[in-house]
């Protein structure tokens, strides 16, 4: 296998992070040839803008991407890298799956907790569509279309079977906004017909909250309009240790960019602190998303080992390995 | 006989421009195509941008997106704008035959545009 992926290395600990993927990827001989482009804070430095014409260009071009965190400067008026590239490649799908990891202890550790979040990735308020009416009043206008409804639900049905996952929930808050989470909600079911071996049922967001902090293990595909699925998908990834080791991939009909939820830690960039746990879940996920099961499957496992030995982990999870000292224990463990 | 209640006017902050949202079905070309027809009735107002679900589609490259039938035409006035500007604005894009659903005034609050900017980085 040779294939070409894209590869934005990021800002603060993003450069470090991202090399303990190729590390590990060159030793696992997954013969990934990787496309370096510059976006984020060093762009912004060289081009005034976070990522430009030509580096979407090439996230076209490759249609797989591997990305690090970057940062969005604050009142700088730079936009969210995240959401300029979701919305020119049209990733309309942001996926997060939550589980458990070995040796990473919460309250819920013995909960056998297996849920794959799929959220819809350019609507709902995230158009950013804003305007003041008057002194005292401002408003976001919140957009859902049923064509977008529709495609990201028969996304998470289709997941689902290919998965051999059991039950897809839509998760919505169609009892006060009637109109768009009802359609949201209305597309759902008229998905979910042409999927008799998947079982389908809904839940009214607050509820759904209510039940991942006390019986998680219930739940297995839940999809979600955008901003319900931004929230729950960062609390179900405290259920299972945090953003430190959740995996994310954004996806569309041709691309498809995989990513670390967390951001850059300008703070502990460079000092050999990095967890890149979770950059490397997002990278075996991209690896299964390219049919690269078997090699997939062997990172994972080395992953999993490596986080099994108290001592083998970066800090953040209890031990005392450094960045590239948990990359080796890792490529050990292959 | 009761005195006509007299309706409070507003303090009347500076018009930017406007956000007309138009159900549409056809493509941007079209779209910018028909209103540069009334580009000269419609001033000190201005054509500046289309969005669809809040992505830029024009000026500039269309992204290959799924677009939905309801796009943003954002008309602007450098100097800015009065009321009556904005119904002729409005009048003129129905007189091209577009399906106006939505208008949004946009006004300047505090010195600062009180909308948002156009996405683009």
């Amino acid at each position: 296998m040779s294939k070409l992926v894209t590869l934005i290395r990021g800002d603060g600990i993003g450069p470090e992070i991202c090399d303990a993927v190729q590390e590990v990827f060159e030793k696992a001989k997954a013969g990934i040839r990787w496309e370096g482009v510059e976006a984020g804070l060093c762009a912004i430095e060289k081009t005034g803008h976070s990522i430009d014409a030509d580096c979407l260009k090439t996230l076209k071009k490759n249609k797989v991407t591997l990305k690090g965190p970057t940062t969005t400067p604050v009142g700088s008026g730079h936009r969210s890298i995240n959401v300029i590239i979701r919305k020119a490649l049209d990733l309309f799908v942001n996926l997060r799956p939550i589980r458990n990891l070995p040796g990473v202890e919460t309250p819920f550790s013995k909960m056998n907790i297996d849920i794959v979040i799929v959220r819809e990735n350019i609507e709902d308020t995230y158009g950013g569509i804003e305007h003041r009416q008057s002194e005292d009043v401002a408003q976001c206008l919140r957009l859902i279309t049923k064509s977008g409804s529709l495609r990201c639900h028969r996304y998470a049905f289709e997941m689902a079977r290919r998965e051999k996952r059991k039950r897809v929930t839509c998760v919505h808050k169609a009892n006060i906004m009637k109109i768009t989470d009802g359609l949201f909600l209305e597309s759902f079911r008229e998905i979910a017909k042409d999927y008799p071996d998947i079982e389908s049922n809904d839940i009214i967001v607050d509820n759904c909250c209510m039940q991942l902090v006390t019986k998680p293990n219930q739940f297995d595909v839940l999809v979600l309009p955008n901003l319900f699925g931004d929230i729950v998908s960062d609390l179900c990834a405290g259920l299972v240790g945090g953003l430190g080791i959740a995996s994310g991939a954004n996806l569309g009909l041709d691309c498809a960019v995989f990513e670390a939820v967390h951001g850059s830690a300008p703070d502990i960039a460079g000092k050999g602190m990095a967890n890149p746990t979770a950059i490397l879940l997002s990278a075996v996920t991209m690896l299964r998303h390219m049919g690269e099961l078997p090699l997939a499957m062997k990172i994972e496992k080395a992953i999993f080992k490596t986080l099994e030995s108290p001592s083998s982990r970066t800090r953040d999870l209890g031990g005392k390995a450094s960045t590239s000292e948990y990359t080796k224990n890792v490529i050990s463990n292959l | 006989m009761k005195k006509k209640a007299k309706v409070k006017k507003p303090s009347g902050p500076k018009i930017l421009g406007v956000d007309i949202f138009v159900w549409y079905s056809g493509t941007v070309a079209e779209i910018v195509k028909n209103l540069s027809k009334i580009s000269t009735k419609v001033k000190p107002l201005k054509l500046s941008a289309l969005t669809n679900r809040g992505t830029k589609v024009w000026p500039g490259e269309t992204p290959g997106i799924q677009m939905t039938d309801v796009y943003t035409c954002r008309f602007l006035a450098t100097k800015g704008a009065a009321s009556k500007d904005i119904i002729k604005v409005i009048s003129s894009v129905e007189s091209c035959g577009f399906n106006w659903v939505h208008v949004e005034k946009l006004f300047e609050m505090n010195g600062k545009p009180g909308f948002s900017s156009i996405q683009e980085d």
